[in-house]
């Protein structure tokens, strides 16, 4: 349904955008009149926008809702892989309390992999505001940054994730070395 | 708090013979179904400090964190004298919060591996509900839930109970601004 929408308003794949907020800006304007209230339709929509961006500025490979290993039932909106490990954006159009999720899930994924970087894209500019101070303050530490995907700030982080070279993630053995293995 | 002492003047003088009746008791007295939201909570966490004051259990730290594991805040967090942490979110519902719940949980466990984690709540399908997804591994972090007013409840308090527990204020994050209350003991 989200798809179908894009489709709509985006029929040109081909279609030139200055920067990567400017798409994201740009497309949610003609997209939210057809999106509605439905908050959950809104979501994807918004997600699809962000998947759009990262593909356009060659910020790929990246796993979409994708599941990482030894991280318990959280599906991470998106990953990528780069030298220093997983970068993760979580996507919410408004962010409200679920901020604390995307937080909590930024302290699991740096249990495991200490130099994840986790990123927060919202569009409500006011309350990735609020939450970026937190994050300075060091309220949510395992948080790399809250951002407005409509602002410049955005476009900075997708050049630094275009230029960071990510790969497909390794497949990595359970267990990494042993002198000898008894049956 | 001052309220919940006009309703309810006199804890001692409340008939229940187990923890589950009191919290039944005191949630009606004070009202609880007719109030909401914050305040439901707050009653739900006095509902579950006084069944622990009645049945002695303690000490136990009020809305803390534990140092290791940032972001998430407990209700109540009880400490070992050994250093393992038992905290217990208690709430009206969870909807989807349980997911954060599993997730803090399994953080804890990271940090203090003989940890545990449980649920308290109100709404009974959703506690039905979180002991299926605790069965199934979905919420596998989590140790147990149990509804307040079931005897479920009355287990949980006896697990507590059993437990050898001492205050550690070293193993307790009481938030920015200190907002954390305890050691609380009975």
């Amino acid at each position: 349904m989200a798809a179908e929408v894009l489709y709509q308003i985006h029929p040109d794949f081909e279609e030139v955008f200055a920067s990567p907020s400017i798409l994201i800006d740009a497309l949610w304007r003609r997209g939210e009149l057809l999106l509605g209230s439905n908050n959950n339709l809104r979501g994807e929509f918004f997600e699809l926008l962000v998947a759009l961006a990262l593909y356009k500025w060659d910020v790929r490979p990246f796993y979409y809702q994708a599941k990482l290993a030894l991280i318990p039932e959280t599906d991470y909106d998106f990953a990528l892989w780069t030298q220093h490990g997983p970068v993760v954006l979580s996507v919410k159009t408004s962010l409200r309390e679920r901020v604390k999720q995307a937080a909590l899930e930024a302290v699991a994924l740096r249990m495991v992999h200490r130099r994840a970087e986790c990123y927060v894209l919202t569009l409500n500019h006011d309350e990735a505001t609020n939450a970026q101070r937190k994050v300075e303050r060091g309220d949510l530490p395992a948080l790399s940054a809250v951002i407005t995907a409509s602002t410049a700030d955005f476009d900075v982080l997708i050049q630094r994730l275009a230029s960071s070279n990510p790969t497909a993630a390794p497949t990595v053995p359970l267990i990494a070395h042993s002198r000898s293995v008894v049956t | 708090m001052s309220q919940f002492e006009t309703l309810v003047p006199d804890i001692s003088a409340i008939q229940a013979s187990r923890p589950s009746q009191l919290t039944r008791a005191l949630w009606s007295l004070s009202g609880g179904e007719t109030q909401v939201g914050n305040t439901r909570g707050h009653i739900l966490l006095i509902c579950m400090i006084s069944a622990l004051a009645r049945e002695q259990i303690g000490p136990f730290y009020v809305n803390c964190g534990v140092k290791g594991v940032p972001t998430h805040s407990w209700d109540l967090v009880f400490t070992s004298p050994e250093g393992r942490v038992i905290a217990v979110s208690a709430n009206v519902t969870l909807k989807e919060r349980w997911k954060n719940e599993n997730l803090a949980a399994w953080a804890l466990k990271k940090v203090l591996p003989q940890s545990s984690a449980y649920i308290v709540l109100h709404n009974e399908d959703e506690a039905t509900n979180i002991g299926k997804k605790i069965v199934r591994g979905e919420a596998a972090s989590i140790d147990g839930r149990a509804q307040i007013f079931s005897p479920d409840f009355d287990q949980f308090l006896a697990i507590l109970k059993s437990e050898r527990l001492a205050a550690r204020d070293d193993l307790v994050d009481r938030g920015d601004n200190q907002a954390g209350l305890g050691p609380v003991a009975f």
